[in-house]
């Protein structure tokens, strides 16, 4: 019984420390200032990817995020690439350019087949949209907790600025 | 160069220099402590895989922080399971350290705390993925098991470790018969085929990190790779060299049997006194059991033999096996044998069926040095089995034996410090080995604290199941 009790405690001690230590509390996705000085704010910037966060408008099937990063011309032309299947559902990246320039990135097509998934795109998906812009490409960081859906969003949109190459 | 063909060296007297060489000398308490240093460096190799793969970010707020915690419960407790496959794989480099005794001790705590570990792993997973989703944690469990790849299998095979520790807790597995509690055993392998899947294809430490998988996936491997060898290959390749084979049963008084088991080479099998087998008697109804049998005499490159008292069922039956039955003997094992003595002058002391390690013991040591005193307890007369030997030996070899005889309640004093001083006078001097039931090596154990008896010179098997 002694045992019993020292190991649970042993344990539950041992995995807050951890924890603790482990975690920094939210993570600040700095401003992105990808326009050309438009001085528009994009929506929801500094985004904290955990609970909460859109889970009232998002229902996880086919959101639309899109930023816009300059007002949009004449000779912008839009691009969608590949629905990416992944182990959690499949995503769509669209993506606006006008030359080379990358204008807005959008996702047309964000199915997760988990309530949890759902969770976790809604937070993410953001955030690789404002990154994909800033880095004007495919230079930019897995967000972290949603390794699969970055993967599939860098796939998806890789086809996109193919096509948009082409 | 040419290969050099090992052999088991046979045993020569133990000499004081081959003792200091072997494993260091490092006394028992130091060998556990060495092999359970060795698992928790595993473990803590464990924890910075998840630390160096978890980033900060994703710590966050109580629904992450739940989950992260499954994650850490789900990879220890999938380590301590490999653990706990590996510390009854009858590997003997195990054995030699700690022993087999200890090993059945610690691969029931193990499994304890294992089965405990991944049970909060599936409940923090499943409640930090509910409070994520702000869902209701009946429909989180039913998302997180059906639809995740290979969750249904993870959750069956989950389902399969309970079972098997519920019928391993001691209140319940007394009231198990064998048959039930050895056949469920198995079931843990299918529980970790059915629950390896769901680690790399849905565990956030596998899913993405190649070089992950290769070391977890190595783990398995290797101790699958032992298991067969030290399970399977080891014990077959002996039988097919050795040809184990009973050559007779004999009565050793009321509900004692003995059975000799004969073979080719035996001498090559190293085994020492005081050691044990498990002995597979091929007949039609007991070939799939083996159970554990100390050696009950001094092993002498003939025969091997051990000694049961009538209890269950298969140690009843083995009064009528037939000569030339075929066995098949995994072994030896234990290291509660005279290997392991500090000094020259031996003390024995052992009741119940602890007295057949005892005397293959008491039998090679009065051989080889003559200085050995047998304490041998026992309630009556009649559960004096082996006496006869006993006597023999000592009357031979000038060793000495004390019958302590008598109802516990009539002779509180015979296991008391003052006793066994007076019995043998110079017992702070001696090695002692010790074996019997639990009770009875706790008040010895004790009263050679209280002569101030030297840990490192008190060796005991623990009769524990």
């Amino acid at each position: 019984m002694r045992r019993a009790v020292i190991a649970t405690a042993g344990t539950v001690v041992g995995l807050v420390l951890l924890l603790g230590y482990r975690s920094e509390g939210a993570v600040k996705v700095d401003k992105v200032d990808a326009g050309a000085g438009t001085g528009s704010t994009n929506p929801g910037t500094n985004t904290t990817l955990g609970p909460g966060t859109n889970t009232g408008t998002n229902t996880g099937s086919s959101t639309a995020t899109t930023v816009p990063t300059a007002a949009s011309s004449s000779s912008d032309r839009t691009y969608t690439g590949q629905d990416v299947s992944y182990r959690y559902g499949d995503i769509e990246v669209a993506v606006t350019v006008d030359g080379s320039r990358i204008v807005t990135v959008s996702v047309p097509q964000d199915d997760a087949f988990s309530p949890y998934s759902q969770t976790v795109n809604s937070a993410a998906v953001p955030i690789l949209v404002r990154e994909a812009v800033a880095a004007q490409g495919l230079n930019f960081d897995v967000v972290s907790g949603a390794t699969y859906t970055s993967d599939a969003f860098a796939q998806s949109l890789q086809s996109a600025l193919d096509k948009a190459s082409q | 160069m040419g290969r050099v063909t090992s052999t088991v060296p046979t045993r020569a007297p133990a000499d004081a220099a081959r003792r200091q060489r072997y494993l260091y000398g490092l006394s028992q308490p130091t060998r556990e402590g060495v092999v359970a240093a060795a698992v928790a460096l595993g473990a803590l190799g464990v924890m910075y895989m998840w630390w160096h793969d978890t980033s900060p970010a994703s710590v966050y707020g109580p629904g992450p922080w739940l989950t992260a915690a499954g994650r850490v419960t789900g990879l220890l407790g999938t380590y301590l399971v490999v653990i706990e496959v590996l510390l009854m794989g009858r590997a003997p480099w195990l054995d030699r350290m700690i022993g087999m005794d200890r090993l059945a001790v610690w691969h029931r705590r193990n499994g304890e705390y294992l089965i405990c570990l991944l049970v909060a792993h599936a409940l923090l997973i499943i409640w930090g993925y509910a409070v994520t989703t702000h869902d209701g944690l009946l429909s989180e469990t039913k998302s997180v098991v059906l639809s995740y790849p290979d969750m249904l299998a993870a959750t069956v095979g989950l389902g399969l470790l309970v079972l098997v520790g519920v019928l391993s807790a001691r209140a319940v597995r007394k009231r198990v018969n064998y048959h039930t509690w050895y056949f469920v055993h198995l079931y843990t392998y299918i529980a970790l085929a059915l629950s390896f899947a769901h680690q790399f294809n849905t565990g956030a430490d596998f899913a993405t990190h190649p070089l992950n998988r290769v070391i977890w996936g190595a783990m398995y491997g290797t101790v699958a790779a032992l298991l067969i060898f030290y399970r399977v290959v080891t014990p077959l390749l002996n039988m097919a060299r050795h040809r184990f084979v009973v050559v007779g049963t004999a009565s050793e008084g009321p509900g004692l049997t003995s059975v000799y088991v004969s073979g080719r080479e035996l001498g090559k099998l190293g085994a020492d006194a005081g050691q044990f087998f498990l002995w597979r008697f091929l007949t039609r109804d007991g070939w799939w059991q083996a159970h554990p049998f100390s050696l009950s005499a001094a092993p002498n490159g003939r025969w091997f033999r051990m000694t049961v008292k009538a209890l269950g069922d298969h140690s009843s039956g083995l009064a009528t096996l037939r000569p030339g039955t075929k066995v098949l003997l995994e072994g030896p094992f234990g290291n509660f044998t005279t290997r392991w003595r500090r000094g020259r002058k031996l003390l024995m002391i052992g009741a119940g069926v602890g007295i057949t390690p005892l005397r293959a013991m008491f039998e090679e040591a009065a051989t080889a040095s003559g200085d050995v005193t047998l304490l041998y307890r026992a309630s009556n007369s009649d559960e004096l089995g082996l006496r006869a030997e006993l006597d023999e030996i000592a009357q031979r070899r000038g060793a000495k034996v004390h019958y302590l005889v008598g109802p516990r309640d009539e002779h509180p004093e015979y296991l008391t410090p003052n006793h066994l001083q007076r019995l043998v006078r110079d017992v702070v001097q001696r090695d002692v080995y010790v074996c019997g039931p639990p009770g009875f090596t706790a008040t010895v154990n004790s009263s050679l604290r209280a002569l101030r008896v030297p840990r490192r010179h008190v060796h005991t098997e623990l009769f524990e199941l």
